[in-house]
């Protein structure tokens, strides 16, 4: 592997998603903010005629709290992962096609695209960090290393789930099978879920509804992690450093060659698409 | 380094799709040389090309390039290799300014003068993104881009097609003037025959997956030609000699692929030279034998 190829794809990764990422930054407080003024709003804005009990308001606090570390640290480190419209981008403009005839090697190719990933994971990491950090000083609770670990975990998730999603999407030749590919994925990934959980309903017994208060429910998930950490912990130590390997791996592999894609082979002769259509002109030409 | 007969040697390549296949194609481009690939969309002039860049991998046969195994010395190759593509692949938000710090990275011996120095022959802005180039605009940056790192081999897919005449001749000039070095070569795939019969050395002819004609230009424009007769004085003509004939309403046109041989046997009839893009079309029809054709002023009167 050489430094300065690596270097250039970097610059040039890095020069096509400038602004999808300066976006990202710049709109990643606003989001930190909603949950942000709700809580202000709980005490001093019109949400206090609610919250009017010291109880109430230490109750939902805590929901707020937790809520707001578990959705920002989400949305901030999967769309910090995310590198699809770097992708989509390169398919519309036949760059990867045309990277094929540069001395570049797969490795190099997966190397650049990671020290991106890994840039754009911290920069993710930062925003929930500091948000939990602000969001714990606000709603009054305390910001404790096992916060910390579960920040990682979340973020250990979304680096297995970006993995998954590579396993599909590098796959595509074709700019508008992207799309498609995920939606795919998805599927495959909801719907034994969703049978799981339709199976747990209905063989579980169905007994009388208890009332849970928002409090017993926190402490429910504390204890939940806190009686797992020793599971938790290690695999997300695990999870950061086996994760990036295997994506370091599957783009390799998955980019070693343009391979005979299911994309127009040549002029005016058409293959069919990965889901069976036939590629629009514009595919065609693209390809 | 430079210790290598033929740019481009091919042996027996074969590549199999679902409903067409390369078929055990041969041939070599000399170094020094610029062969001109021709053949109709479809032919297999671009799934070639992918072969040889290793973009696509064959099911047989041997390529070598610069005297280099395609795939065990690829890097070493694709160093001194460059290609144009028919379409830019560059993004439309960058500028020529980020391609020459991009490609700066990736080839050892880009040079920056030489790359400015195209630029501004081109007049290709700097500073101004990609997507508001003309077509003809994002075609010279991308052969000011090939034409940076001192290749030695430079590979052209379909480069020509749908520019403008002024463009496609000013191109034409650089590609000549690249050819000055005795140790470039060019490989150019094209249908617009005219601008190979300007600048080619050599010809190949492809024709669904498999090659008809491979030689020099000038030898196979010697050797082709075309009778011109009366269908009366065509039913005399030996299937076995022509390629293909085209029957109109006044006459009879036959390419044949031996001149002087059919200038012998059919000594009364009027045998002309002719044309690459002639040649194409008639051994496109070669499976017909004979194919009805427009009128044509030049076909002999009955």
């Amino acid at each position: 592997m050489k430094l300065s190829h690596i270097k250039a794809l970097f610059l040039r990764e890095w020069r096509l998603t400038k602004k999808q990422f300066i976006g990202f930054i710049c709109a990643m407080p606003l989001f930190c903010l909603f949950f942000w003024l709700i809580r202000a709003s709980m005490s001093f804005g019109n949400l206090a005629v609610i919250f009017d009990t010291e109880e109430m308001l230490h109750e939902f606090s805590g929901m707020i709290y937790y809520m707001s570390v578990t959705t920002v640290a989400f949305v901030a480190v999967g769309s910090a992962l995310s590198d699809i419209v770097a992708f989509s981008a390169d398919l519309n403009a036949n760059w990867l096609r045309y990277s094929y005839a540069l001395p570049v090697t797969p490795q190099e190719r997966a190397a650049s695209s990671l020290i991106m990933k890994a840039i754009r994971l911290a920069a993710g990491l930062v925003i929930a960090f500091v948000n939990a950090v602000i969001t714990a000083k606000i709603s009054d609770m305390p910001f404790t290393a096992d916060m910390v670990w579960f920040i990682l975990a979340i973020a250990a998730v979304s680096m297995l789930y970006d993995v998954y999603m590579q396993c599909f999407v590098l796959r595509v030749r074709a700019a508008g099978d992207v799309a498609k590919m995920q939606v795919y994925a998805m599927m495959v990934l909801m719907i034994p879920a969703m049978l799981f959980c339709l199976k747990k309903m209905m063989t579980d017994a169905v007994g009388e509804p208890e009332f849970t208060s928002m409090d017993e429910m926190i402490e429910k998930g504390k204890t939940f992690f806190i009686s797992h950490e020793n599971v938790i912990i290690p695999a997300t130590v695990i999870g950061f450093i086996v994760l990036p390997v295997l994506s370091f791996l599957l783009q390799t592999y998955l980019l070693r060659s343009f391979g005979d894609a299911k994309e127009t082979t040549d002029e005016g002769r058409k293959k069919k698409s990965l889901f069976g259509k036939k590629n629009t002109e514009k595919e065609a030409d693209a390809a | 380094m430079n210790d290598y007969i033929n740019a481009i040697e091919i042996k027996g390549v074969t590549k199999k799709y679902d409903g067409f296949t390369l078929d055990n194609i041969s041939f070599d481009v000399p170094r020094g040389s610029i062969m001109g690939f021709i053949g109709q969309n479809g032919a297999g002039k671009t799934t070639t090309i992918r072969s040889i860049l290793n973009i696509i991998p064959i099911n047989s046969g041997e390529i070598r390039l610069l005297g280099m195994d395609h795939i065990k010395q690829e890097m070493e190759i694709k160093e001194r290799l460059a290609v144009v593509f028919d379409e830019l692949p560059f993004h439309d938000l960058f500028t020529a300014r980020d391609m020459g710090r991009i490609f700066k990275g990736l080839y050892e011996k880009w040079d920056d003068t030489v790359y400015q120095g195209y630029l501004d022959r081109f007049q290709l802005p700097q500073k101004k993104k990609i997507g508001q180039f003309s077509k003809g605009m994002k075609m010279k940056l991308q052969i000011a881009c090939a034409l940076s790192h001192h290749a030695e081999l430079l590979v052209m897919d379909e480069a020509t097609t749908g520019l403008d005449p002024v463009v496609r001749s000013e191109i034409l000039d650089i590609f000549l003037e690249y050819l000055q070095d005795e140790n470039h070569s060019i490989l150019m795939s094209s249908h617009i025959t005219s601008d190979l019969e300007k600048i080619a050395d050599s010809v190949t002819f492809i024709d669904r997956g498999k090659i008809l004609v491979s030689g020099y230009k000038d030898d196979v424009l010697e050797n082709h030609g075309v009778i011109k007769c009366s269908k009366a004085d065509y039913k005399n003509i030996d299937r076995d000699d022509i390629i293909s004939a085209r029957l109109t309403d006044f006459g009879a046109e036959a390419m044949v692929s031996d001149r002087a041989a059919a200038a012998k046997k059919y000594s009364g009839l009027l045998i002309e030279p002719t044309t690459l893009e002639e040649i194409m079309v008639y051994y496109v029809h070669r499976n017909m034998k004979e194919w009805v054709g427009s009128a044509d002023s030049r076909i002999a009167s009955p």
